[in-house]
């Protein structure tokens, strides 16, 4: 064997704990070395390194010390000893080698032996590997790439090494340990490259050598065993090295491509992992990707490098690499043996299905009560009666076009301007107004997506009875397994009066909330594994095995409960919901959130991240309005005032304030009974304190629903704390007038809730702690006893006389609904009397209050403007209406863009105008110049004062007047306006009186109006001069500028006269920029000056102009991806496997 | 919510419990196994009680604290606020001098001419100026029957500045003192056309300027021969005129004029001794702007005794009077013209004089009505009035069928003042409906008389003073300069009341001012000899004020009224 002069390699990265064995093996196998050398890091113990030095001795191999740092190339550092080595094996006439050894494997004692017989017996060998193993177990015998570049041995976890693999010779690359490479293969390929990832430099190396045209094969009868099983390494690095191995050894071309996909897979990675709730490792595998992605200037590098040595075609390595599909076998089945938890069948062995219920499903109901009907009989009942209940009582909403009335307004129906309206930093509402107006916008936009935004907030109204019996119904199967306790809680909750009243008074906020919370509370249950006390009993009643890991979710620790990152999904998505109807809930269900992680933080970690989606969506308006907490935290939708209840009343359920010693103007035939009794009082009382006194019941009782109904308790604490907060905060004034406070009933539907969960937890623990502690062995069915049966009908029963109340109005004829409640007045008002004369008291006669809500909500039509108004607003003209309406106080006058004020023109930012000082401190705010023009402009017009409005209605960008007045009585009025010059009197329509703003005597001599310039060029005049955007020169029209739907400005300038401006019928803002040919224009402001203009030059171009918002549309990046990520997460899938890697 | 759950021990024997069956015993020992487990995996029953109630007690004190704190609405005015308003002129028309009916013969025996030789038109304008001495820009422009547009406008005083007109009121001058200032014109034949002329008078400091202006007419022969003076009365869209006759004798010309810059569209409901009238041609009469219109009242409402006009209008704001002469035989019974008067159910009407030869006027003459009278009308519902005479001591006794009467509905009538003490009054009525009036007075006409031709002795002329309204702030009143005229200013109060009298001179200085004190329920009368115009000022809400005025050519009569800033006070809301 002296053909060949061996130097060992010994690469140590800790050579402290090396054992002796790994190098004696080596030095002194059948085969000596010819020299050795130790390749350590820079900081290696002088001790250790003596005492390498001494086993080196001993065995008398010559032997040298390198430092190698990862950063160097190791070719380099061994350079000199590499050429010490070929010259002493010309010297002898023999071919150099390096056999590199590891520090934790140890070789066996003919292994070299083996591989120099192999090279010698095939010269076109440069690099012979040997077969690694732990003790018999297979680690790899030669290692292949498969096409997405990951390394893999084909050996499958725990194969035994029975010589099945001892006829491999040439492989696509060979594991460092036992490695023996030529030496001048090694120093021509420059050794391992230092660029590539560590893990893969061998791979790498071999890769090149076959690319240069040597031949790289394993010798399996030389063994190398290691300690251990190799660990298969970060997912991420593995990642990076997968793609790096892909992207170095491809044409450019490819390369190139290769790189654009690696995007793609990347993000790809990212949706599957949040899909397969593991988004852990489809981030750490997106990251790997994105690090080899950006180490571009090494790759290239590293390229070039190897193509220096490169003589053969890339594909010359092709017949080594597996199949796509044997690649996939393969994974297959590492997956199945790497899971050997997931059992198939009861875990027996016993492959076929199972003869009891003990299937993949909660299966106990089947066993604990087969004889009962189908489970899910009270959802449909409790859908049935309250579908009857609301198609009753809400028939007259029955093919409505739209709701108005409370908070509700038509929604735009173009989809398209809906999007543009939630993602635009600056509302076109009236004259315009920066801010956004958060998430609700973004559920409007989601409404919009069936095409009518307007019919599914009628559709949602009829619907909302027997979705929150729905709701609740769910939520109650979380907590409970009685059936009839969860047909009443249905009942509870969709007879709660904070429901019949938002569905009364039109709070859009409140009924949105009011159908969400029960599923959050479900999710959030979900989430952090709640059991039901009752179920975990029934379980233990069946059998006395450990309980069976649920199938949903991941195990616990105690392996009883189960966390679920879907439902947490479900938490962010819920709370963003009630986020965007009712922004101030997210502050206590927020801090709920946040007390739950923290008391249970050991072992829930699936929560913490859930309030992120609702706030981020709130950043554009948090950024937008910075500390002004009312225009964030306004409830969306019209402003309406109302009374709020004071917390006592909130106790009961009451969001609004009523007078408890008056009559139910709902019954007043009640007053026949008695004239004097407090109607409303005793009903309100009727209606709640049941469920308060059941609520108390579950709050003392023991065990896991103890803390829950404890924690419901807590929840109602909360609830009338923001009832406080929000009837003390004054948001708004309505167009009436009164003052608006935050709506309450999302606070005491929050109360109501907490209440509820409690209640049934009470009921729980008459059912089963007591009961079941008193039944005797004989009795062993679970049965509720009578407390918990009576206390169930009792709360049923109250949720059917609120529905009562609620329905009996609407299904009486108004007149004698009418007749009743006078004749009751009237009653009321002589027991009154008589109580004053008896008692001496001052009684003042009580009226009738409606304990669900004054009816308030109506249809309406989507368009509520004249047709030509709406057309010429929705032309490119972007003309506006001024709309005049008398009240008792004066008139009212608005300001209309679009085909009418729409509900999702309402946002914070343009409710809470009308409110400033501190937040306890509300003051009414004044007019700014813009609003002033508006309402002088109206006085003008209806107080005939002999002035031409038009200078102020072109500022106002407003083409057409309207006088509310549908009965057409207004005519004195209508006569006023009449006088005013430059308007043209259109007709009464449905909407009421007709104006149109006529160009001024000076532009009418030619045609009507003045041109119309379009992206296109000039068009003709189209009979107005007045638009959003004009050209004024001289303080006359001279041309309009037509306007995009979503308000930008791209038309063609031609050239005119100096001193021209831009007049935009907008507030001026700084976020409005303009363009002539990409030359910024100088913004100013004109004549009035609040409206925002642009000094233009005489030569003309392409005209732009749009608005940048302050906190850009991209801030809604961010709520998105958050959003989109949640809801792959959302997706409830079988999460039970998570992705494995193959090793 | 703990998960400290752990795997149970094997299940206890219940001891004390029997096995009937060995089935359901297997199952109760899990049952109560795992009850067990339950119950000492959780809280025990006394501490989940204790925190039970701390929860509900937790909740009370909540509810306790939330109601006690129960945060009072703050204390918002959010009532609607006023729109600011562009102050903006003021228009006003002063009637045209009185002409005959188209066709009267112009050439005729000059003797027995119905033209008159010498008839003299004027315009008196007064202004005074705020506290910085700034006098508001007056300007006018007579009318055209025609569509054509008004005639070219003439300055009276210049325009102020843009921001002096639309500023905040001036509280001293430039510097520092107090200046005020007025002014006087007198404008002999200011229309040329004898067509009503368009008064503008431009705002000062961002209120009305305080101006008026006063058109007379005077002649002493012809058919037209006496004397009328008009105040110049802002355009509006709704006026009530009443006092018209058109029993044979009198000839009655209702004149619309549209000073305003838009069409003005014009219905007239007439009512006359039995009620409303339906009149053709009453409605629809459109004026173009700066278009006057005469229409003959006869043409409306033939031979009645009274006839009261209700002039309403869409478009433009106008203004409207009625020329009205009456001839006995060829013998001039009074010219006068009616101006609008104030409708309501309290009304005062400044000025009825009547004269010591009352019962020889009434006597001399040979047409009907010529007493001292009040014409009434009711604008819609039957009325009852009660009415009363104010003299400088307050009220006078009057006959009793003059100081009650029934109105029907929209019926006009008459009531005659024969009887009463001679002196100078107001008239103050009171109803149970909206009503309106005028009153007359009347004195022989000495200048009229043409013994040369035909004999007549006794022409008479006429004094139409109707209902006004209240004066308000400073109010100006302009008297009439032709013909020696002598003008008595007539104040009457329902309660009593203090106004500054400032005259104002022929130069156009402000005299001194006088408080005139108005005991309650009594008129007085202010007369100036040096005064060509009077400023007025008072705190008090219910002082009336009228002008009559004796002159070579004959007497007549006008109210004063206050110009007020139209839409001041508008309420408006922001809608959504």
């Amino acid at each position: 064997m002296a053909k060949y002069h061996v130097t060992g390699i010994f690469l140590l990265e800790d050579p402290a704990n090396a054992t002796t064995e790994v190098f004696t093996s080596a030095l002194l196998g059948s085969v000596g070395l010819d020299a050795a050398v130790v390749v350590t890091g820079s900081t290696i113990e002088p001790a250790v390194l003596g005492n390498l030095n001494r086993l080196m001795d001993a065995s008398g191999v010559p032997h040298h010390h390198v430092v190698h740092t990862s950063e160097g190339s190791l070719a380099g550092e061994l350079a000199e000893i590499l050429e010490t080595s070929e010259a002493a094996a010309q010297r002898t006439g023999t071919q150099s080698w390096l056999w590199f050894i590891t520090e934790d494997t140890v070789v066996s004692e003919t292994a070299l032996a083996e591989q120099l017989q192999a090279v010698e017996i095939s010269p076109s060998v440069a690099i012979a590997g040997a077969k690694q193993l732990v003790e018999r177990q297979l680690i790899d015998v030669g290692l292949t790439v498969a096409h997405n570049g990951a390394v893999l041995s084909m050996i499958e976890p725990g194969e035994l090494d029975q010589g099945q693999y001892d006829h491999r010779t040439d492989t696509f690359a060979v594991s460092l340990p036992g490695m023996l490479v030529r030496t001048d293969v090694f120093v021509a390929l420059d050794g391992f490259d230092p660029h590539t990832p560590e893990s893969v430099r061998t791979v790498d190396l071999c890769w090149r050598a076959r690319l240069a045209g040597h031949r790289v094969a394993v010798v399996p009868a030389a063994e190398v065993q290691h300690t251990t099983h190799p660990e298969p390494g970060d997912i991420a690095d593995r990642w990076a090295a997968a793609g790096w191995l892909r992207l170095k050894h491809t044409g450019f071309l490819s390369m190139i491509g290769g790189w654009l996909w690696g995007i793609l897979v990347a993000l790809a990675r990212i949706v599957v992992g949040l899909v397969v709730k593991d988004p852990a490792t489809g981030f750490a595998q997106a990251t790997g990707t994105f690090r080899t992605l950006g180490r571009v200037v090494p790759l290239l590098e590293s390229r070039k490098a190897a193509a220096t040595t490169r003589t053969r075609p890339f594909d010359a390595v092709e017949e080594l690499r597996p199949s796509r599909a044997r690649v996939r076998d393969y994974r297959r089945s590492v997956l199945e043996t790497s899971e050997p938890d997931r059992v198939i069948g009861d875990g027996t062995g016993v492959s076929a299905a199972p003869q009891e219920a003990t299937g993949g499903h909660d299966d106990f109901d089947e066993l604990a009560t087969p004889e009962r009907n189908w489970v899910g009989t009270g959802a449909v009942t409790l859908a049935v009666v309250f579908g009857a209940v609301a198609l009753l009582g809400l028939r007259h909403l029955l093919g409505v076009p739209a709701l108005a009335g409370g908070n509700l307004l038509p929604v735009t129906g173009d989809l398209g301007i809906l999007a543009a309206k939630a993602a635009s930093g600056f509302s076109l509402t009236g004259v315009g107004a920066p801010g956004y107006d958060g998430p609700f916008g973004w559920l409007l936009v989601l409404f919009g997506l069936t095409s009518n935004a307007s019919e599914v907030t009628v559709w949602l109204w009829i619907l909302a009875l027997p979705l929150a019996a729905l709701g609740a119904w769910s939520l109650a199967g979380a907590v409970t397994t009685a059936r009839y306790v969860r047909f009443a809680a249905g009942f509870v909750w969709a007879g709660a009066p904070a429901l019949l009243t938002a569905l009364s008074e039109g709070r859009l906020g409140g009924v949105i909330t009011h159908l969400v919370l029960p599923w959050f509370v479900l999710a959030l249950l979900r989430a952090i594994g709640y059991q039901p006390d009752d179920i975990k009993l029934f379980r233990a009643l069946r059998d006395d095995t450990t309980p069976r890991p649920v199938r949903l979710g991941r195990k616990l620790r105690d392996g009883t409960a189960t966390t679920s990152l879907t439902a947490a999904a479900w938490v962010a998505i819920l709370l963003t919901m009630v986020t965007a109807v009712a922004p101030i809930m997210f502050l206590p269900l927020t801090a709920g959130i946040v007390a739950i992680f923290c008391v249970l933080r050991p072992t829930i970690r699936t929560l913490w991240w859930t309030p992120l989606l609702a706030l981020t969506s709130m950043l554009p308006a948090i950024v937008t309005h910075r500390f002004d907490l009312r225009a964030i935290f306004a409830d969306p939708g019209a402003p309406a005032g109302y009374d709020p209840a004071p917390t006592w009343q909130q106790l009961l359920g009451l969001p609004h304030h009523i007078a408890l010693d008056a009559g139910l103007a709902e019954l007043p035939w009640l007053d026949v009974v008695h004239p004097a009794f407090p109607w409303a009082g005793i009903a309100a009382g009727v209606i709640a304190v049941p469920l308060v006194v059941m609520a108390v019941i579950g709050a003392i009782a023991p065990g896991r629903g103890g803390g829950l109904a404890r924690t419901g308790m807590l929840t109602a604490v909360v609830g009338l704390a923001m009832g406080v907060l929000n009837a003390a905060t004054i948001f708004a004034i309505d167009q009436t007038g009164v003052p608006v406070a935050l709506s309450t009933i999302p606070a005491v539907s929050l109360t109501w809730l907490g209440f509820l969960v409690a209640a049934i937890i009470g009921v729980n623990y008459l059912t089963v702690a007591k009961s079941q502690l008193r039944t005797t062995a004989q009795h062993t069915r679970v049965r509720a006893g009578w407390p918990a049966r009576t206390a169930t009908t009792i709360l049923a029963l109250t949720a059917v006389l609120a529905a009562g109340v609620w329905l009996t109005p609407r299904m009486v004829p108004a007149e004698t609904l009418a007749q009743a409640r006078a004749e009751a007045q009237d009653q009321r008002g002589v027991a009154a009397a008589e109580a004053a004369t008896d008692e001496q008291l001052d009684t003042t006669a009580a009226g009738h209050e409606h304990l669900t809500g004054t009816p308030t909500v109506t249809g309406v039509v989507q368009r509520s403007l004249p047709a030509t108004a709406v057309d010429a607003a929705l032309s490119d003209l972007h003309t506006r209406t001024l709309v005049i309406t008398r009240t008792t106080e004066g008139i009212r006058t608005h300001l209309i863009s679009g085909e009418g004020t729409m509900l999702d023109d309402m946002t914070g930012t343009w409710t809470t105008r009308s409110v400033t000082g501190g937040l306890f401190n509300p003051q009414p705010a004044g007019a700014d110049d813009a609003d002033n023009a508006l309402r002088t402009v109206a006085a003008q017009l209806t107080t005939g004062v002999d002035a031409d409005p038009r200078p102020l209605l072109d500022a106002l960008g407003a083409g057409y007047v309207v006088l509310t007045d549908p009965a057409g009585t207004e005519t004195s009025l209508a006569a006023g306006i009449d006088a005013a010059p430059g308007l043209a009197a259109v007709g009464h329509s449905q909407a009421g009186w007709l104006w149109r703003v006529v160009p001024d005597a000076v532009a009418e001599e030619a045609a009507p109006g003045v041109e119309v310039l379009t992206s296109e060029g000039a068009t003709p005049p189209r009979g107005t001069a007045t638009a959003r955007a004009r050209i004024v020169a001289d303080d006359r029209t001279i041309a309009i500028a037509a306007s995009n739907p979503d308000g930008s400005i791209d038309v063609q300038l031609p050239d005119g006269p100096e001193g021209r401006e831009l007049v935009l019928a907008e507030r001026a803002n700084p976020g409005f920029r303009a363009y002539v040919d990409d030359q910024e224009l100088t913004a100013t402001t004109t004549d009035p000056d609040w409206v925002q203009a642009f000094e233009l030059p005489a030569s003309g171009g392409n005209l732009t102009m749009e608005y940048a918002p302050a906190a850009g549309k991209w801030l809604w990046w961010v709520p998105g991806i958050v959003g989109f990520m949640t809801l792959l997460l959302g997706i409830p899938t079988p999460a039970r496997r998570r992705i494995r890697e193959a090793a | 919510m703990t998960n400290n759950y752990k795997p149970a021990p094997k299940p206890a024997v219940e001891p004390s419990e029997p096995a009937p069956d060995t089935g359901s015993t297997q199952r109760a020992r899990r049952r109560e196994a795992a009850l067990r487990r339950l119950e000492r995996t959780s809280l025990s029953k006394r501490t989940a009680a204790v925190l039970g109630l701390g929860t509900a007690a937790a909740v009370a004190t909540i509810t306790v604290a939330g109601s006690l704190w129960s945060p009072a609405p703050p204390a918002m005015d959010t009532a609607a606020r006023a729109a600011e308003l562009p102050a903006t002129p003021v228009i006003g028309v002063c009637p045209a001098a009185p002409v005959l009916p188209e066709g009267a013969g112009a050439e005729e025996d000059l003797d027995f001419s119905p033209l008159s030789s010498d008839a003299v038109t004027a315009l008196t304008v007064a202004a005074g100026s705020d506290l910085a001495g700034n006098i508001p820009g007056i300007s006018y422009f007579p009318a055209t029957p025609g569509p054509d547009g008004p005639g070219s406008t003439e300055h009276i005083t210049d325009s102020l500045d843009e921001e002096l007109q639309q500023g905040p009121p001036a509280t001293a001058a430039d510097d520092g003192t107090v200046r005020q200032e007025a002014h006087f014109d007198a404008i002999t034949d200011p229309a040329g056309n004898g067509q009503p002329i368009g008064l503008t008078v431009e705002p000062v400091g961002g209120n009305p300027g305080l101006a008026a202006a006063t058109a007379q007419y005077a002649a002493t022969d012809g058919d037209l021969a006496g004397m009328t003076i008009g105040a110049c009365t802002p355009a509006a869209h709704q006026h009530w005129l009443t006092g018209a006759i058109t029993t044979t004798g009198t000839t009655a010309v209702l004149s619309i004029t549209n000073p305003s810059a838009t069409n003005s569209t014009v219905d007239l409901n007439v009512f006359g001794d039995d009620g409303r009238i339906d009149a053709s041609g009453a409605s629809g009469i459109v004026l173009a702007p700066g278009q006057t219109s005469s229409i003959l009242v006869a043409g409306l409402a033939p031979r009645q005794e009274s006839v009261a006009i209700g002039v309403s209008t869409s478009g433009g704001p106008v203004a409207a009077s009625i020329q009205q002469h009456r001839l006995d035989g060829i013998v001039p019974a009074g010219v006068d013209t009616l101006q609008p008067a104030a409708t309501g159910t309290n009304l005062v009407v400044p000025g009825l004089v009547i004269p010591d030869d009352a019962a020889d006027i009434a006597e001399a003459a040979g047409l009907a009505g010529q007493t001292p009278q009040l014409h009434l009308a009711s604008t819609g519902a039957a009325a009852s009035a009660t009415i009363s005479l104010r003299g400088p001591d307050g009220p006078v006794d009057i006959p009793a069928q003059a100081s009650a009467v029934e109105l029907a509905p929209g019926a006009t009538t008459t009531v005659d003042f024969t009887g009463v003490a001679p002196g100078t009054y107001a008239v103050a009525i009171e109803a149970d409906a909206n009503i309106l009036a005028s009153a007359t007075s009347l004195a022989f006409n000495p200048a009229a008389d043409n013994d040369d031709a035909t004999g007549n002795t006794a022409a008479v002329d006429t004094a139409y003073q109707s209902a006004t309204r209240p004066i308000r702030g400073e109010t100006m009143v302009a008297l009439p300069a032709l013909g020696g005229a002598e003008s008595q200013l007539i104040l009457s109060s329902d309660t009593a009341a203090t106004v500054a009298v400032t005259p104002i001179t022929a130069d156009g200085d402000l005299g001194e001012t006088i408080d005139q004190e108005i005991a309650a329920n009594s008129a007085v009368t202010v007369t100036d000899g040096n005064a060509t115009a009077y400023v007025l000022e008072t705190g008090s809400s219910s002082v009336y004020a009228g002008v009559i005025t004796t002159s070579d050519a004959g007497i007549s009569a006008m109210p004063v009224n206050s110009v007020t800033a139209t839409g001041s006070g508008l309420p408006v809301r922001l809608g959504y």
